[in-house]
């Protein structure tokens, strides 16, 4: 599964970042921010509207759009 | 004195200017870093008998980035001479990120003291940081401050003064079992024993990896031949996976492991009052009523508060020019001094309080936070026309100026979305289009008000605003989807806390952006206004000990408007409008001014007398120049064409090239031509006139 199917509030662990399909600035940047596999990761909020989310990723709030969210890959934590 | 060399570095928003702002004061200066464009903030600490030189390294999350002004970060570092230094400065509340970049630095074995800040926040946000622990986990002197209240700041100039507060220590964090043991035996067997050495050495095998992150040859290019036959031969085909991404990723594994150790966080509280502001702030439907809200006082605040200081510098030039006037005796020296200077450099000082105001506007909602929420929100909008929230910060400053709109460009790391910003900025209607517009308007359009309210001339001029806004956001598809496609469009952006701007740094931030206004803008308006008066005032002649100079329909610039006159009939316009047209593509405010000139009017800008002079001129055939339709030809006209020099130059400046000015000086032109012509030739067959 990818971010794009987290439920808000749920946390989940970063497997994986697709690099065929992000563009290279955005996977830099991406990591940069904190997304590298074994990092932990909450939705905190989606609109659909805006077509974005806003994310925790280790205490930084982080919004990325939720179609670049399909590249980056999740297994859910349990909580 | 002894001099020595200090650089700031760090991620952004951690602190790092305010800090920067604390150490040097207003000894400060800005230049560019040699051979680039980005700008580069020196100052210099005086402590006893040593005088620091203190560069404030552009904020960066590491040294992979794209964008100009952090590859500078890396560049530096990389070429900085042995002796010179490091403050490390990391945002206590931002300790993961923070450290993986201070990791990077101590791999390449720069000497590094580390200053943490945002001790206030760690406070009141009860976050308890063991620093001893941190301290020894890491090997590094840290120094806590509170940048903003300058609390620790006076313990961290007693550390500076020892020479040993800067260290450097071996890496830290460890590659994978496969990659380490290589490592071990190719340092063993190179007599590698330095952190740069190894730094080289971990960069050489990135690039035989093919990693993406790191194409570059110059590491691997340093050895010698056969030790890179050598390095060839052991790496290939073993399947090591020495990457960018692997290193982060290892480093990150140290990181938690050490701020497990040194950090406890209070229990989280959903629903604090940040999370309440951004709430509305970022809903889609309350958050643009707020952020109409603001951009509305925005705006009310650029071309309203700023009026009366505009005013106080307008009569304050005017007197120093009959100042001047009365010292200097009548003739060709006293007008170039009063017209060609004082007044060319006054036109451009005039704009100083909007560009003030607007600067320190940005600045407060950048600070506070809730300038990346405004990206955030328009988004959504500007992904339609092939861009990201990230370039809706630049073409709202084009509002004002597109000059540090452009400058402003650099926070984007998508350099297709860069620089299709860049090359649309100039298309927004800026400040220097008012007194243009508001000049036209008010000659040809002057019919009561419709139903006694709706005034014709405001709607007139707000129409102007949607067309360039329309044009910009146009063009930035055309662009995108030709030019500058490579690289999709995306968006992710760190939302930073809220926060109270500091007054001293927005000061600073004031201060820069005016300053380095008046340098590049100021310069080349004083150029043209010099060549300016001198292609208006000549040829003349010496005569009976005193010049005569040439009327303006005999002088230079008037024969040059005679010749070109033919070629700008079809767009309506004559060739006193065509002179304009031609010093205005220098600034466009001086349209105005050089309309005044060629009438003879003394009235100011918008005096009624220019006006009236305008509506009467005829032309050979006895028809009126200036119509509802040759006024709106000519208002398209200024919409469109590129007539700002220092727009040019700083494109130049910002694309490290020649070629993107001059394109866009072209296509903006053809746009300014080819439109005029359509709406005159169309208007005329369809009666109008």
């Amino acid at each position: 599964m990818t971010i794009q199917d987290l439920k808000i509030g749920e946390t989940a662990e970063i497997v994986s970042l697709d690099s065929e399909q992000l563009p290279k600035p955005m996977l830099t940047e991406l990591l940069e921010l904190g997304f590298f596999p074994g990092a932990e990761i909450t939705l905190k909020d989606k609109s659909l509207l805006l077509g974005k989310m806003i994310c925790n990723l280790s205490g930084t709030t982080i919004a990325l759009r939720i179609h670049d969210g399909n590249a980056i890959k999740i297994k859910l934590r349990q909580t | 004195m002894k001099e020595k060399r200090i650089y700031l570095v760090g991620n952004p928003n951690c602190g790092k200017s305010t800090l920067f702002n604390q150490l040097t004061g207003l000894k400060q200066k800005t230049g560019n870093f040699s051979g680039v464009t980005v700008e580069k903030r020196e100052g210099t600490l005086t402590l006893d008998d040593s005088e620091w030189i203190i560069t404030d390294l552009p904020g960066t999350y590491g040294l992979g980035g794209i964008a100009e002004d952090k590859k500078i970060a890396y560049e530096v570092l990389l070429s900085r001479k042995p002796e010179e230094q490091v403050i490390y400065v990391l945002d206590a509340l931002n300790l993961e990120r923070g450290l993986q970049f201070l990791l990077q630095i101590i791999d390449m074995g720069v000497p590094t003291l580390v200053v943490l800040t945002m001790k206030d926040v760690l406070e009141k946000k009860r976050i308890q940081l063991n620093l001893e622990k941190l301290k020894k986990s890491i090997g590094l002197q840290f120094v806590l401050v509170n940048a903003k209240s300058g609390e620790g700041i006076d313990t961290l100039k007693e550390v500076l003064k020892n020479p040993n507060s800067f260290q450097k220590r071996p890496r830290i964090w460890t590659w994978g079992t496969k990659e380490e043991s290589f490592l071990t035996t190719a340092k063993r067997k190179l007599g590698i024993t330095t952190n740069e050495a190894e730094f080289f050495l971990s960069q050489s095998l990135k690039y035989l990896n093919k990693d993406p992150h790191l194409s570059e040859e110059r590491y691997f290019a340093k050895f010698p031949e056969e030790t890179k036959t050598w390095l060839r031969s052991a790496v290939e085909g073993k399947g090591y996976h020495f990457y960018y991404q692997e290193e982060m990723i290892y480093r990150s594994f140290l990181i938690k492991k050490v701020l497990a150790d040194v950090i406890t966080y209070p229990k989280s509280v959903p629903g604090s009052w940040e999370e309440k502001l951004d709430r509305i702030l970022l809903h889609p439907i309350l958050g643009f009523v707020c952020f109409f809200l603001l951009m509305g006082l925005l705006f009310q605040s650029l071309f309203s508060f700023a009026e009366l200081p505009m005013d106080l510098i307008e009569s304050g030039i005017a007197n120093l020019q009959s100042f001047v006037e009365s010292f200097l005796s009548e003739g060709l020296f006293k007008s170039l001094v009063t017209e060609g200077i004082i007044g060319g450099v006054g036109s451009v000082i005039v704009f100083i309080p909007q560009i003030a105001l607007l600067f320190l506007f940005i600045g407060i909602l950048e600070e506070s936070g809730y300038l990346a929420r405004a990206s955030f929100l328009m988004d959504r909008i500007m992904g339609k026309f092939g861009l990201s929230g990230k370039s809706f910060i630049p073409l709202l400053s084009s509002a004002a100026c597109a000059v540090p709109a452009i400058l402003g460009t650099r926070t984007i790391e998508n350099k297709s979305d860069r620089f299709t910003t860049i090359m649309v900025s100039p298309l927004v209607m800026c400040s220097a289009r008012y007194p243009v517009y508001i000049l036209i308007v008010g000659t040809v359009f002057s019919f009561p008000p419709i139903f006694g309210i709706f005034n014709v001339q405001g709607f007139v001029l707000f129409s102007m605003f949607f067309l360039g806004m329309i044009a910009s956001f146009g063009f930035a598809l055309l662009f995108r989807k030709t030019v500058f496609k490579e690289d999709a469009s995306y968006f992710v952006m760190e939302l930073p806390r809220y926060n109270v701007p500091s007054i001293k740094s927005l000061f600073h931030t004031v201060y820069g952006k005016v300053k380095s206004f008046l340098s590049t803008a100021g310069q080349i308006i004083l150029y043209i206004s010099v060549l300016l008066w001198f292609l208006s005032h000549f040829p003349a002649e010496y005569k009976n000990n005193e010049w005569k100079t040439s009327p303006i329909e005999s002088s230079y610039i008037g024969t040059i408007g005679k010749v070109m006159e033919p070629a700008i009939e079809p767009l309506g316009f004559d060739w006193k409008i065509g002179i304009s047209i031609l010093t205005s593509f220098a600034a466009r405010e001086v349209m105005v001014s050089t309309l005044a000139v060629l009438y003879g009017s003394e009235e100011n800008e918008e005096g009624e007398s220019l006006r009236s002079t305008l509506r009467t001129e005829t032309r050979a055939d006895g028809s009126l120049v200036w119509t509802p339709l040759s006024g709106l030809s000519l208002l398209v006209f200024f919409a469109f064409a590129s007539q700002c020099m220092s727009t040019l130059a700083v494109t130049k400046k910002e694309t490290g090239t020649i070629f993107w000015p001059i394109v866009q000086f072209l296509y903006m032109t053809i746009l300014a031509i080819t439109s005029s012509f359509l709406i005159f030739q169309l208007g005329k067959i369809l009666g109008f006139s």
